[in-house]
């Protein structure tokens, strides 16, 4: 403990020394091309919870959709047993342990297989020194970790050797925990231009996580997997930075849809279809927004939560890499940090869920009472489903837009 | 289709009559084509099984995805046991190396037998800690030269596998170079060197796919000498 607060200490006074960055605009455009209707986001007192009925419908889609997802999960060890005994003992061969990978691949079990080894290792290596793509990239664009805050003028040039030094620190994979005590500093300094931005900001702080485990003398190792530990915690930063993200996208209304106006690329999602069916065609752009972020509220609950890791990260890295190669383009390369993340963690053969307490009562409660346990699994599905998406959606409804557009 | 008899069966030998008789009615009779996984590393423990024919290998896959061979079981052999007295998701791969029949015990009717008469449970275990011994008999010999571990490892499958015919000894099963490293826990380079010098000397020789010994007394006495050397 005493040797992380050292680090951070010197992390933090190594930042205190910059100028401050200005730090807002982002490089994506997202000038709105038509007003939204601000109304639909916010008190109703005609409508049931004074939530408008469209954004209710997505509200419940979405619980439905996880409540769901989280059931099939709770529910895994039975329809591993169909695999077993119904697929697998008919197949036999090559194309029987095909299907075992991928059985296991997609229920987050171990994948033993040797290309599958070295795609992780390869993943880590990428994740651990991504970072120094983005600093670069960043220091060249006089801008502050990520593309999208630029650098004041009068002390850009401190901060562009300060991130090419970080740089190569990280690509030489030098005195790591320093590197991660500057990276956290850096986030924490982000919060001088508001929460918003930090908010933003926060996968970056996954590998800060995994740098401030690392040894001092990391330099000499070659570091090609995460332990278990390591693997939680980028798991549950990762999920929880995607979460708050959702969020945020629902909440900045005008920006979300602002990026789509400018992209209408990103419009193109099946998932964010999918909550958003049924609704008025009328507001199509507003429950755009909300289905869009609500998308990515789900994506990081279930990574931060461990059901169907996997499946999930392979969601993500597929709307990252269209975001970077297709809709955005050039402008979002930094991208390729959180894709080596998620291939980190997607190619880790250490995933567990944080809710196997669920797992384990079901599991007792299996042999003796079954019903008992298909009704635990319901009841705690729809309750995790419930708690994770309708509080915060209802409590955004109260919030004031207004101070987004000074 | 004849009645298996578990007499024969060193981990239910010594059960009673009546014992093996209940216990038999409780399994149930499977049949796996060649090449096929009876259950894979990980997947839980919820059955033990018993070799009625053919033959199956035990493959434990590191997380790097190399493999090793453990052991080959043969007719009138169990396995599983520990997995499912313990519990805990399988160490191991099994897979049939030949078209095979097994007796399975699913661990819940096992359980329920366990409750119901006590005494199997404890006869059972006295067997299980007999073939513990076995694998730390297994693990020491990590540890010992490797003249000494090919040497055991063809014993064994002469002893289990071996035909007497007019060029000595043959090995029926066809057993490759790589499979016996997998099966030593080495490469498959060394290993192969090591044939060579015992086919050099006269005490191996390989016959296609198969290995047959010219004079099993020549070889019992080279393993005898690498047992007290190694």
């Amino acid at each position: 403990m005493r040797r992380v607060g050292a680090t951070l200490a010197i992390g933090a006074s190594l930042l205190a020394l910059a100028s401050p960055a200005a730090a807002h605009e982002r490089f994506i455009k997202h000038q709105l091309k038509k007003p939204l209707q601000n109304w639909f986001f916010g008190r109703d007192p005609r409508h049931l919870l004074g939530m408008d009925p469209n954004m209710l419908h997505i509200g419940l889609l979405v619980t439905g959709v996880l409540a769901g997802a989280i059931a099939v999960w709770f529910l895994r060890e039975r329809l591993d047993e169909v695999v077993r005994y119904r697929l697998l003992a008919r197949l036999r061969g090559a194309l029987q342990r095909h299907v075992h990978n991928l059985a296991c691949f997609l229920t987050d079990k171990p994948v033993r297989l040797g290309w599958f080894y070295a795609l992780g290792e390869w993943a880590v290596i990428v994740f651990l020194r991504s970072p120094a793509l983005v600093l670069m990239y960043s220091a060249t664009n006089d801008s502050l970790v990520m593309p999208s805050y630029p650098l004041e003028p009068s002390s850009a040039v401190y901060f562009k050797f300060l991130q090419a030094l970080l740089a190569l620190l990280i690509l030489t994979q030098t005195l790591l925990p320093l590197c991660g005590a500057l990276i956290l500093g850096t986030w924490l300094y982000l919060f001088r231009w508001g929460w918003f931005v930090a908010v933003d900001a926060l996968p970056v702080v996954t590998v800060a996580v995994v740098y401030l485990s690392a040894p001092w003398q990391s330099h000499k190792l070659a570091i090609t997997r995460l332990t278990p530990l390591q693997t939680r915690l980028v798991r549950l930063v990762l999920g929880f930075g995607f979460l708050v993200l959702g969020w945020m996208k629902v909440y900045n209304h005008d920006l979300t849809a602002g990026v789509a106006d400018n992209y209408p690329g990103v419009m193109n999602d099946p998932l964010v279809g999918l909550f958003a069916f049924g609704t008025d065609a009328a507001l199509r752009r507003e429950t755009w927004v909300v289905a869009f972020g609500m998308a990515e509220v789900l994506s990081g609950f279930m990574l931060m939560a461990g059901f169907f890791t996997r499946f999930w990260c392979m969601m993500m890295l597929w709307v990252f890499t269209k975001l970077m190669l297709v809709d955005f383009g050039w402008a979002e390369i930094p991208h390729i940090y959180p894709i080596g993340a998620l291939l980190a963690v997607m190619a880790s053969n250490h995933l567990k869920t944080e809710f196997d307490l669920v797992e384990r009562k079901a599991r007792a409660l299996r042999r003796d009472v079954p019903l008992r346990s298909y009704a635990l699994v319901a009841v705690s599905a729809i309750l995790i489903a419930v708690i994770a998406v309708l509080p915060i959606l209802w409590g955004l409804s109260f919030t004031d837009r207004s101070l987004l557009n000074p | 289709m004849t009645k298996p008899d578990l007499a024969r069966i060193p981990l239910f030998a010594r059960l009673t009559p009546v014992e093996q008789e209940k216990l038999l009615s409780l399994m149930v009779r499977k049949t796996f084509k060649d090449d096929t996984a009876v259950f894979f590393q990980d997947d839980p423990s919820d059955s033990l099984y018993v070799v009625l024919s053919g033959s199956a290998k035990v493959v434990r896959t590191s997380e790097d995805g190399k493999d090793r061979i453990l052991k080959v079981f043969w007719p009138g052999e169990v396995f599983g046991e520990l997995a499912m007295l313990e519990g805990l998701p399988r160490s191991a791969t099994v897979q049939t190396t030949a078209d095979s029949e097994m007796l399975v015990l699913a661990r819940r009717d096992f359980e329920a037998l366990a409750r119901e008469q006590p005494d199997v449970l404890w006869k059972l275990l006295q067997a299980v800690c007999g073939r513990l011994r076995e694998v730390g008999e297994d693990l020491l010999d990590q540890y010992r030269d490797m003249p000494y571990r090919v040497l055991k490892v063809l014993s064994q499958l002469l002893e289990r596998h071996g035909e007497s015919g007019p060029g000595g000894w043959r090995i029926r099963i066809p057993v490759s170079a790589r499979d016996l490293s997998q099966m030593i826990g080495s490469n498959p380079e060394t290993v192969s060197r090591q044939l060579e010098t015992l086919e050099r000397d006269g005490l191996l020789r390989r016959d296609g796919a198969h290995w047959s010994v010219p004079d099993r007394k020549a070889f019992a006495r080279a393993f005898e000498h690498e047992a007290s050397a190694s």
